[in-house]
Formats: structure tokens, sequence, C-alpha cells
């Protein structure tokens, strides 16, 4: 495992003979698998239709369900363990030397891309004009795809077309050294929102199954129908990293808000959907792998530390809420649910903030926390709802349906754009005074800090804090510092300031978030000099984003970033109606085998 | 410019040709497949 020295790494990448041997090696991959498609579905072999049929008898599903289980299955565990990786990586050291410089990369690209293909095995297995379900798509006259395996090669195209965009992206922009950049969450978010297809899946498969094939036993489905959804709570958290390592670039009332997102729709659609237990398993089962994979990044790979968040106070509460009358009218258990998630459910986060976080929630944001979480969380909880719903071929009329979904979009619209909406004081200064300690060479500081004006920061800050990152291997370290006057403060332990760290006094309080660099390395590649940590100094109080992301090219006109913006949004919402399109047709597909089995029942008696 | 401004894109190669080939490949055969079964049924209309 080859890492560069960050200071040295371009601000591209080169790593051409790694990208060529890759290309071929992904080709080849893909001409195979084109090749035995068409074989089967030509008949000229059989063992492509065996594999599926021995899968199918293992799972207790039908073969085409189950082939594109098993590679999704490999999929997540791999792209989840080298994204987390990758942030890791990328929060300890910077910016890579190359694209595939870092081990990282290759386990995302693999894991994307198996996902598009876990999505076309569903697509090509059915042959010989077979309906693979009542809600299959057909392709031609002889061959119907069933329409969650389009869904998810969708989620995997529109994450993998994040790759291009982004690196149009960052020559517009330079490189954002944040997992919020608009083609990061492409990235990311393709993966998350495929954790639902596997649930329409799961659900189509069933509907076909009902027919014909045999299902799994009780259990069996109860645990993988479950375990689904713990894989849709990972799946919609992956947005809340930054806060997970304590880099937050944004504000804090931002984590409730994605917390209730992740909380509220896998939680209410499982106990809904599944029955007593279901959510609560989930959440333990988020748990579990969060924890195996933070285990293996942290303790084994040696990269940067993280925690994660509990959800088993929300899984509680909705367990609780799933034992009254209210589940048999299942909106309402959404929007309660919600509504209980946001408020008690996120007390309980609260609380693990204070015990495990970086950074507690403080009490300057409660408020705003609030406001910015409860409508989401309420809509969220409807929307859980709906999935259900559709799951079980019982959606509400269409009007019903898309006004909850448009008004739960615009809920969360309008907390991001108010949780965006952050100032940086004029005239702000900070006077800092650093004490050398450390050894020669490696000289770490402790430092003593003044801000002007005197008001400038109120008794509750949500932080006042100095974090050094990107210095190398483990490379986070932060600091809350400790409160000495009203508006001097004093480190509780010293902090790096040579090599590559980027070490910087950080404030956020209320609506204003900016910083004061401490030391900064000297970056040939950006022609920028080292900002050194002198004895005392003043400097004035600037937007992070002039520290954190150095490498953002902050001149381009204005109507490119919002053009920019528009088109991932645009990907976006596309995803997002492809889901709720998906889970309506599955949903007819549902209802009209109920109504199949209803007849068939009438008949007999 | 230089190939090492083109991190991204560089890494997209590998993995969104492959896919927009093999889309690319079921868009075509299923326009194909349309497209004959109209010929077929304006050939069905024209013999009646």
């Amino acid at each position: 495992m080859h890492l560069a020295d960050p200071g040295a790494a371009p601000v591209g990448g080169a790593a051409l003979d790694q990208v060529i041997g890759l290309t071929v090696g992904a080709g080849v991959v893909t001409l195979v698998l084109l090749f035995i498609a068409w074989q089967h579905r030509t008949h000229r072999i059989e063992w492509f239709q065996r594999l599926g049929d021995l899968a199918g008898r293992l799972l207790g599903t039908t073969a085409w369900a189950a082939l594109a289980l098993v590679f999704i299955t490999v999929t997540l565990v791999t792209a989840d363990l080298g994204f987390m990786w990758d942030v890791s990586l990328h929060a300890g050291r910077g910016r890579d030397d190359g694209p595939l410089a870092n081990p990282a990369h290759y386990f995302i690209l693999v894991g994307l891309f198996f996902l598009f293909i876990a999505g076309m095995a569903a697509v090509v297995f059915p042959r010989d004009a077979a309906k693979p379900s009542r809600s299959a798509v057909r392709i031609t006259s002889s061959w119907f795809a069933p329409v969650s395996g389009i869904y998810l090669a969708g989620c995997g195209l529109y994450a993998l077309i994040g790759f291009p965009l982004d690196d149009v992206w960052h020559r517009l922009f330079g490189q954002d050294v944040t997992l919020w950049g608009p083609t990061h969450l492409m990235l990311i978010g393709g993966a998350g929102l495929s954790t639902l297809g596997i649930i329409l899946l799961l659900r189509e498969n069933e509907v076909s199954a009902n027919e014909g094939a045999g299902t799994a036993p009780t259990w069996l489905r109860w645990l993988i129908v479950s375990t689904a959804f713990g894989a849709g709570i990972i799946g919609l958290s992956v947005f809340q990293n930054e806060f997970e390592y304590g880099v937050a670039q944004f504000r804090m009332s931002f984590q409730p808000m994605l917390i209730a997102i992740s909380a509220a729709i896998p939680l209410v659609a499982a106990r809904l959907f599944v029955g007593p237990g279901a959510a609560f398993f989930a959440a333990c089962f988020f748990l579990g792998v969060r924890g195996v994979i933070s285990f293996i990044v942290t303790d084994v790979f040696g990269q940067a530390h993280y925690v994660f968040s509990l959800y088993l106070g929300s899984a509680i509460l909705i367990e609780l809420l799933g034992a009254t009358s209210l589940r048999r009218k299942p909106l309402w258990f959404g929007a309660v649910g919600g509504f209980l998630i946001g408020t008690v459910g996120m007390a309980i986060e609260a609380v693990w903030t204070r015990l495990v976080f970086p950074f507690p929630w403080a009490k300057d944001m409660w408020a705003e926390g609030l406001a910015m979480t409860l409508p989401v969380a309420v809509g969220c909880g409807v929307c859980g709802a709906l999935f259900a719903l559709g799951l079980q071929g019982r959606l509400p009329s269409k009007r019903v349906s898309v006004v909850a979904v448009v008004l739960t979009l615009l809920a969360i619209s309008a907390s991001t754009a108010n949780g965006l909406y952050a100032t940086v004081p004029d005239n702000g200064k900070a006077t800092v005074s650093l004490q050398q300690v450390g050894m020669p060479g490696k000289p770490e500081v402790i430092a003593k800090v003044r801000l002007e004006p005197a008001n400038l920061i109120d008794a509750n800050p949500t932080w006042v804090q100095i974090l050094a990152w990107q210095g190398g291997g483990e490379g986070v370290i932060s600091d809350r510092l400790h409160r000495t006057g009203p508006n001097t403060w004093e480190s509780t332990k010293p902090m790096p300031v040579y090599g590559n760290w980027k070490t910087l006094l950080r404030l956020q309080d209320g609506r204003m978030m900016a910083a004061v660099p401490i030391f900064l390395p000297a970056d040939e590649a950006l022609n920028a000099p080292e900002l050194p940590a002198s004895a005392s100094f003043t400097r004035d109080i600037v937007p992070e984003i002039s520290i954190l992301q150095r490498e953002r090219n902050l001149d381009v006109p204005t109507w490119t970033w919002g053009v920019a913006n528009l088109v991932v949004l645009i990907c976006s919402l596309l995803v997002i109606a492809g889901l709720c399109v998906t889970t309506a047709r599955i949903s007819r597909g549902v209802a009209e085998a109920d109504a199949r089995d209803d007849r068939l029942e009438m008949s007999l008696t | 410019m230089r190939f090492a401004d083109h991190h991204a894109a560089v890494l997209a190669i590998p993995a969104v040709l492959p896919a927009l080939v093999v889309v690319g490949v079921v868009v075509m055969i299923a326009v194909r497949d349309r497209r004959e079964q109209r010929r077929k049924a304006e050939d069905a209309e024209d013999s009646e």
C-alpha cells in the first residue's frame, strides 16, 4: 500500500498503469458478463440457470432474486468498507496523490460496479418470455425484467455517473475535501438508496414466488427482510459521516435532522411491514455492522477513529408505538412515530453524543435543531409508512402519496437551506499566544486565545475548538477549548504544528461559523506558502472553507455553481422518483396477486 | 492540461464505460424489438 506525502501530492492525480490495468480488467469482466447473458438467454448454456435455481433454493427465493441478493450483499459490504476507509484516509491524510493511489478507491469502484451488475443480473435472468413477477417491465416481446432489478441497476448507474461528474466539478471548482460535495453525495447516495431497492426486490420476488416456486420459511423471511431494513439504516446514514469523525464542515443542527431521516423511514417501515421486533433488530444490525467496520478501519487499518449514532432509542419508541392500536392506521402511525423519533429519539441521541461523540450537541443548537428535525422526521415517518403500505399492496390514492412525498422533500430542502446558511463575523479577530511543547522537529503547542469583539461568543457556543487534521495516519485531533473568561479560552491538550498538519481554531455559535488558521503547511501544488505558528499573533476570523478546503477554487462565477448543483439535483430527484415509481408498481402487483388469491379462496368455498 | 488533473474522470473509465455499454446494449435490443413489432403490425395491416 503506497500513500505519498500529501503535501507533495498533485491536486489531481496520476497512476496511469493502474488505471489501464483496471480498465482492461473491467472491460474483460463486462464482455464475459455480456457473453454469459447472451448465451443464457439463447439457451446455449444452462449452468447459469442452475446456479440461480441453487441460490434460490438456499435463500428460499426465486432464482433471479437470489442471484441479485448474493451480488448486492457482496457489493454493499465492499463499498461500505471502502467508503469508511476512504473517509478515514482523507480525514487523516488529505487529498490523494492519484486516483488509485488510495487503496480504498478500489473497494468503492468495485462495489459500485457490482451494484449495477447485481441489478442487471436480475434483469437478464428471466428468459423465454417468462414474467418474473406481476410488476415486471416488458423489454422485448420475449423478455420481461423485474422492476426492482431495473431500480437497483439505476442506483448503480447514478452512483457511477458521480465519478465523471466529480471530475467536471473538480475542474470547475477545485477539489473539495468534504464528503458533502454534491457529486460525492451522488456516489454515496446511489449506494445508500439501493438498500431500499433490496427490500423492494425481496417483495417483488415474493409476489412471483407465491404463484409457483416455494417461499422461504417464516423465520428466514423475517430475518432477511429485517436485515434488509437494517441495511436501509446504514444506507441512509452515510450522509452523517463528517459528524462521526468530528470534522463536520457544516452547522451542527444538521446532525439530528440527518439521523431522523435515516431512523424514521426504515424503522417505521420495518415495524409496519415485518412486524414486532423488526425495527429493534434493524437497529441492532446497524450497530453490529458499523461496529465491525469501525473496528476494521481504525484498529486493523490504523486510520482515523470515528463513532456513530445509536438508533436504539428510536427503534424502541417505534416498537412501543407498534404495541398500540395506532398501527392499524399506518399513515398516522408514521406521523406519530416520526414525531417521537424527532423529539424523544433525538433527546436520547443527544445524550449519546455527550457520551461518545467528539462534539456533543450544545444547548445553543437545541431549538434550531428541533425546528429543523421535527417536520422532516414526521414527513419521513409518513414516507416510511407509505413504503410499508406499498410493500403490502395497500398504497393510498396517488394524490395522497405524491403530496406526502413532495411535502417531505420540501421539508428536507427547507431545513437544508436553513442549515447551510452560516455567517462570518465582520472585523472578528483572534489573538493567540502559543506555548511550544513536544519534541524538537515535531513541535506541538498549547494555545491561549482571546476573541474580539468581546461579545462575539455567547454563554453556550456550539463549539470553540482547535482541530488538527490531514497530518498522516490517524490524523484527526480535536480539542474542545476550556473557557477561562468571557472572551478567553485555552487548550486542554497539545496540538501538532509541523509537517502536513493543518491546525486551526474553529468557532461555531448560532449561525456564526468561522475559523482562524494556526498552522498551515506550504503547498506547492496550490502555490500556497506555509502559515507558521508564531509564538503570538493576531489573525482575522475567516470563513472555514478558505482553510478547510484550501484546494477549492472560489473564483468561478456563481451561475456555474448554480447550474452544477442543478444537474446533480435533477439526477438525485430522478433516483427518488425511481424509488417511488418502483414502489407503486410493486404495490399494484401485490394488490393484484392478493385479489387473485381472494378469488381462488372464494371459488373454493 | 495534465493527466493528473482528471482524477475522477480517470477513475470513471473502468467503471462507468462498461456500465454505459451494458445499458446501451439493453436499450438497443428493446428499441429494435419494438421497431420490428411495429413493422410486423403494419405488414399485417397491409395484407388485410
